[in-house]
């Protein structure tokens, strides 16, 4: 924890000198640079740096991640379903809000689960919008489509199965077939780096809009403008 | 503390005497409007009052619509108020208006599906903004609690029915549930706190407006949400 606070304080960015990637390797593994730089992690390895007891503080207790099995179902859920999967309604119910986005969202709830789950989602971007709007994330509603959430899906997906081979519980083949899985999806959604900061801060607030997602705006801008930031600038992806 | 009581019950006792004449005041007044007509335009009347009594409304909804609204409060007891008394005692500073700090104004507005609380700071900058979604109000309850209290005080014994009417209602909010207060009308402060407007034959005319304000938002309210139903008292 000292270490984390100590390197927090002293600011910058954790580069791997030793074992760094590069070309599309490099790429995949950009895809956690927001996870990873929230928790002071290197950016351009598969090897995160962070402590063990971290790494298995984040794997339990934040993602409760125990073996294989959790890891897996928890990696591929992030890939396949995440914030993605039921965006597009909470989008649509949000615009509509003066209109009926009560049946919006119940129409396209098949379950009790899903209807909490968008819900949740709804109100979040309800309280979480302004801030995202003051922080300059987005300028107006339209963006949340243009932008969406996959890089909070993805990147979140990547960082936690990066942590998850350190493990043990996943092997260097899985870790490098997900993080291209993840890439070649993002790309669908994102065009540019900035695009994939922007999409995982609006992710992060319909996860939680009280959290502090203007640090997230402060990490986002760090990494576009850092001078040894490997998406300095924040081009093409 | 016995400050405090030296401040507190003449001001009690000056509040029971303007409760009574403005209880004659207004008998007097309502005996020559013809509410019925009134209250056949009450939508109407809910948006005139928002231009004129409201307008901050529309700023803090921004390009959302406006419905219906009301005042509102957060519950207070008589011992928030002696707090804000003992606190205010300590600097010297006791008046009316800082006992009544412990409730600033606050309205409900109905937009849509959705229920907008404000709480100010009561120089009309927003302390809190709440939106309860159709998905809590349809599992809300409302339930007639009786006369508004000042300052911790019933004094609708003094007052009769011009004493505002409170209702609570239990709100969905964050992983439990929240009660706030709707009144029954639009408390118009410059209005009900000034002797000269009362005195002034438009001052009850602006009164049961105020009364319509509210009647239209619990009707549009109940509307909307049949949970929340209610039968006004006033």
């Amino acid at each position: 924890m000292l270490k984390k606070l100590f390197k927090i304080l002293k600011g910058g960015l954790e580069l791997n000198q030793d074992k760094a990637l590069k070309g599309n390797a490099l790429k995949h593994i950009l895809i956690s640079a927001m996870y990873a730089h929230q928790q002071v992690s290197y950016l351009n390895s598969y090897e995160t740096g962070v402590s063990k007891n971290l790494r298995l503080k984040i794997l339990n207790q934040y993602w409760s991640i125990y073996d294989k099995d959790s890891a897996i179902k928890k990696l591929n859920y992030l890939l396949n379903e995440g914030y993605v999967q039921h965006f597009e309604v909470v989008y649509n119910a949000f615009i509509q809000r003066n209109a009926d986005y009560v049946s919006i969202i119940e129409n396209a709830s098949e379950t009790e689960e899903d209807l909490a789950k968008i819900v949740e989602m709804f109100r979040n971007l309800q309280e979480g919008y302004p801030q995202l709007v003051e922080d300059k994330v987005i300028t107006q509603e339209s963006d949340l489509q243009h932008y969406g959430v996959s890089s909070w899906d993805l990147g979140r997906g990547v960082y936690i199965a990066r942590l998850a081979w350190e493990e043990g519980f996943i092997t260097m083949d899985e870790l490098k077939s997900y993080a291209e899985s993840a890439y070649q999806k993002l790309k669908q959604d994102c065009n540019t780096w900035q695009d994939y900061t922007k999409s995982y801060i609006i992710g992060r607030a319909i996860w939680n809009p009280n959290s502090d997602n203007s640090g997230m705006v402060s990490i986002a801008q760090e990494l576009l403008t850092h001078e040894n930031s490997p998406i300095k600038g924040g081009g093409a992806i | 503390m016995t400050t405090y009581l030296l401040f507190l019950v003449p001001m009690l006792l000056i509040g029971v005497g303007v409760m009574i004449f403005m209880q004659r005041m207004q008998k007097k007044a309502e005996s020559k409007i013809d509410i019925n007509a009134l209250r056949a335009n009450k939508e109407q009347i809910s948006k005139e009052l928002l231009q004129k009594e409201a307008p901050f409304l529309k700023e803090w909804m921004k390009d959302k619509q406006i419905d219906a609204y009301t005042s509102a409060v957060l519950p207070s007891t008589l011992g928030d108020v002696m707090k804000v008394a003992l606190k205010n005692t300590l600097r010297k500073t006791l008046t009316y208006s800082n006992i009544n700090e412990v409730e600033t104004p606050a309205y409900f507005v109905i937009s849509g599906n959705d229920l907008h609380f404000f709480n100010t700071d009561g120089s009309k900058n927003i302390e809190e903004h709440i939106i309860f979604d159709a998905f809590r109000l349809k599992e809300s309850e409302i339930k007639f609690i009786g006369a508004k209290k000042e300052m911790g005080i019933d004094y609708s014994r003094f007052a009769g029915k011009y004493q505002p009417q409170v209702y609570n209602l239990t709100l969905g909010y964050k992983d439990g549930v929240t009660i706030i207060q709707a009144i029954d009308r639009l408390l118009i402060k410059s209005v009900e706190l000034s002797p000269t407007k009362m005195l002034n034959g438009d001052y009850m005319e602006d009164v049961i407006k105020g009364r319509l304000v509210g009647e239209f938002f619990f009707e549009t309210l109940g509307n909307k949400f049949p949970n929340l139903q209610v039968n006004l008292k006033h």
